[in-house]
């Protein structure tokens, strides 16, 4: 497996952008910053993403954001070679990303060739600023390979 | 007391096609409820419930949208579905409504006409997913469902044979029924499926749902002794939401095991060991689906779908005929009332009437609907005899 490059402007094309809203602006706006937050419930601790206003395992309305790590495994993904719109650049790699063994976010993974992406794959967090937006895609974590 | 024997009395499909240009929603689906109607030996007069949505003048209003068939109908409705208003949930919440003697005979049908884009441009709008967390990595449901599969692969080394047989099977019904979308084509081999173009890994264009337009209606009611068709008896059945369609990560170690427990309530409640089913309608939107509820539905154990279909037992003269007008792979698949045509194909097989396809002395059928990434199963067992 080697780096190959990523085009944000070729990734971009046909792509529908995220709305922030009051719950999930902390996830976005600590993007801005690099770090990939999560809600943690203060009473049970479960991880909660996406944002709720109560925690998905007790209830409770003490959810915290806490940072995590960046860094997690491919829990699934998939080779996308059709696209929602036309203009989307094909093939991409769509997946499911456990994060520090505790929640999952989906993403794209980038970086790499679509087919080295492989269940079990210890990927890392690459910000990618698009207009006023940072978004968290992921890409192979070389140091842990 | 035995509970008042109600049965689907009356199944009615439009031509089904790609897209249909010539027709408007409404004009079809008024097609298809005067069909089911009509074979069931009753008339628009008989009609006191409704389970349908609404795409005519005025747009739907603040009460679920069946209500406002009323008036196109011109006649006071004293039911309407305030769930999914097609398929298992809607029959299953209006035999229960006539049982409990609030209506007495039910319209469920809907379907779709002019309004899916042409080739070549953007997919379907109701595969596109628009969620804040979701929409950005240009995910289709197809790879919701994907992920899912891959999950269930890595886990139990389920292959990608495995996966075609399903389509093949599924297609080869969909070759030889007349009205399905896909009718002549094929027949397909397992080598076939796994040529075709690879859409969202694991799955091929073979392994997807149809998208396609048309409309289907059938017709729930008491009034046995009144019919001109053979009634299909309800059994039993029944739901299972998990909530937020397509807006979260499909976890399958989370939502994976959608349908266990409802199976098993429904096959108790229906007094029917799951041998006794003789056909199945099973929800396909991907041939994944397809394996992961002979798992959930108590055929074979959890990551053992692969090799239990693999034997080619989902075909026609197997033992466990799967979707035998072609199911959402070849035959139709109209948006949420897809899930009334797997009802359709049950009923006209417990009849006798599905021709080439008819599975020898059918008694029983069991038709799902919906999956893990909709956050919504339903499910409903069918019989000739009376429960």
């Amino acid at each position: 497996m080697s780096v190959t490059d990523f085009d944000l402007a070729t990734w971009r094309r046909g792509r529908t952008l995220p709305e922030p809203s009051l719950l999930s602006r902390p996830f976005w706006d600590g993007l801005a910053e690099g770090r990939l937050m999560v809600q943690r419930c203060a009473e049970c601790d479960q991880h909660v993403f996406r944002p709720e206003e109560a925690c998905i395992r007790c209830l409770s309305t003490e959810l915290d954001w806490v940072p995590s790590s960046g860094t997690g495994v491919v829990y699934a993904h998939s080779v996308v070679h059709r696209a929602p719109h036309p203009d989307v650049v094909v093939p991409f790699v769509v997946a499911c990303v456990e994060v520090d063994s505790a929640w999952h976010l989906m993403t794209n993974v980038v970086g790499c060739a679509p087919e080295d992406v492989y269940g079990g794959m210890p990927v890392r967090l690459r910000v990618e600023r698009v207009d006023d937006l940072h978004l968290p895609l992921f890409e192979p974590d070389w140091d842990r390979r | 007391m035995r509970p008042r024997p109600v049965a689907v009395a009356g199944v009615y499909e439009t031509r089904q096609a790609k897209r249909i240009t010539d027709a408007s929603t409404t004009g079809l689906v008024l097609e298809a409820f005067r069909g089911a109607l009509d074979d069931a030996g009753l008339s628009l007069a008989d009609v006191d419930g409704v389970a349908s949505d609404w795409w005519g003048p005025g747009g739907a209003t603040v009460l679920p949208s069946s209500s406002d068939w009323a008036r196109q109908l011109g006649r006071p409705l004293n039911w309407i579905s305030d769930t999914l208003p097609a398929g298992p949930f809607a029959l299953v919440d209006a035999v229960a409504a006539i049982r409990d003697g609030r209506c007495s005979t039910v319209l469920i049908g809907g379907g779709q006409a002019g309004v899916l884009p042409g080739p070549g441009e953007t997919v379907a709008s109701y595969t596109q997913l628009e969620n804040e967390f979701i929409g950005v990595w240009g995910a289709t449901t197809p790879t919701e469902f994907a992920l899912l599969a891959r999950r269930h692969m890595d886990l139990y080394g389920t292959t990608p044979e495995q996966l075609a047989e399903v389509a093949a099977a599924i297609r080869n019904h969909g070759s030889i029924n007349p009205n399905a979308v896909m009718y002549g084509r094929g027949p397909y081999d397992v080598a076939a499926v796994l040529a075709s173009p690879m859409v969202s890994s694991p799955f091929h264009l073979l392994e997807l749902s149809l998208v396609s337009e048309g409309a289907a209606a059938i017709v729930v009611t008491d009034r046995i002794d009144e019919l001109r068709s053979a009634p299909v008896f309800c059994l039993a059945g029944g739901s299972e939401v998990r909530g937020n369609a397509y807006v979260n990560p499909p976890i399958y170690e989370q939502i994976g095991d959608m349908g266990e427990q409802l199976a098993d309530r429904v096959f108790a409640r229906a007094g029917l060991a799951r041998e006794d089913i003789d056909v199945f309608g099973l929800y396909d939107p991907t041939v994944f689906e397809v394996i992961r509820q002979f798992e959930v539905l108590g055929y074979c154990k959890t990551g053992e779908g692969g090799p239990f279909v693999a034997d080619g037992r989902t075909r026609l003269g197997g033992s466990h005929p799967v979707n035998t007008d072609g199911g959402l792979l070849s035959h139709a698949h109209l948006r949420i009332h897809q899930m009334t045509q797997k009802v359709i194909e049950a009923v006209q097989q417990l009849r006798g009437l599905s021709g080439p396809r008819q599975v020898p002395g059918a008694r029983t059928a069991l038709v799902t609907a919906g999956g893990p990434p909709a956050g919504f199963y339903s499910m409903v067992a069918l019989g000739t005899e009376a429960p």
